[in-house]
């Protein structure tokens, strides 16, 4: 490797970790780490097969081999897999494929009252909003959430999708419910006591009727409805 | 026809070869986080160290075999 190619490489680097440093430092550090690791296997399995392969029956080569394929290299997987997990959970990431865009335009809309933008602006969700209100609570709501990015991944690039797109399935209320439920505002509420077990199980949405405006712009409203999207 | 040592000697490079194109995909989503470099890493990345992996594991048992000691 030349040294510009390297001097590139560090300054790559350098400008990614400033940025997610900024968001996050211990993300940040367990990507170092994880990029350490990575050069690290790539070396000592590239001198050991590649440039020294006729000393492989040596004693040391089938250590450094060992610790190579059965330690460091599973070991930057599952530290990639977690930092993909987690990187994949902010707004900009979701805005990554472009039937998002329009839905995330009116996120960053000052102007806008719909829920999501009300949610994004006034930062009642801390931050990954999309993530936050698309996924369910617990450990099986990101595996579920996770398989999702995979479908939508499939129909993105694969499969084709149909538009204008429409959320899979029925919205679960949990997902509101878990941070509106206990607020004393929310129980205040008398259709919300009267309702308590149809809102619950997801029956009744909380979106449309006399109840609260649509949290994204209505198919029709989208900048983009002449795309379909 | 290769010996048992040649043999397993390009089984083993084969697989280093396997195992640095793998890691190229995890590095490819550490530099550059989207959708496409993340699935890559996830799976096409998974499967070549899985399959790297493998081999490695292959290789050893094979030359433990012919020592004896299995």
């Amino acid at each position: 490797m030349g040294t510009p190619t390297f001097v590139g490489l560090v300054m790559a680097l350098a400008a990614v970790n400033a940025e997610l440093a900024e968001y996050d430092p211990g993300l940040s550090l367990i990507k170092n780490v994880t990029l350490f690791i990575c050069i690290i296997t790539i070396l000592l399995v590239g001198y050991k097969t590649l440039l020294r392969h006729k000393t492989l029956a040596h004693p040391t080569t089938k250590w450094v081999l060992f610790i190579a394929f059965l330690i460091l290299s599973p070991l930057a997987y599952f530290l990639n897999l977690g930092i993909a997990v987690q990187e994949s959970k902010p707004v900009s990431f979701c805005n990554s494929c472009h039937p998002m865009e329009v839905y995330v335009e009116d996120l960053l809309n000052p102007d806008s009252e719909l829920l999501a933008a009300l949610h994004y602006q006034y930062r009642w969700i801390s931050d990954h909003q999309c993530y936050t209100c698309h996924s369910d609570y617990g450990i099986f709501g990101s595996a579920q959430a996770k398989i999702a990015g995979i479908r939508h991944f499939w129909s993105y690039y694969i499969a084709g999708y149909e538009t204008p797109i429409k959320i899979r399935g029925t919205y679960n209320n949990a997902r509101c419910l878990h941070c509106h439920a206990p607020v004393k505002n929310y129980q205040e509420i008398p259709e919300h006591e009267s309702n308590k077990e149809a809102i619950k199980a997801s029956k009744m949405s909380c979106i449309g009727a006399e109840c609260h405006v649509s949290p994204h712009p209505k198919p029709e409203e989208r900048r983009g409805a002449k795309d379909g999207v | 026809m290769a010996s048992n040592p040649q043999r397993m000697s390009k089984s083993l490079v084969a697989a280093g070869v396997v195992n640095i194109i793998g890691i190229l995909f995890l590095a490819a989503a550490i530099f550059n986080l989207n959708p496409v470099t993340l699935i890559l890493s996830v799976t096409i990345g998974g499967l070549f160290i899985f399959l790297s992996l493998a081999l490695y594991v292959a290789n050893v048992l094979y030359e433990l075999r012919r020592r004896g000691i299995l």
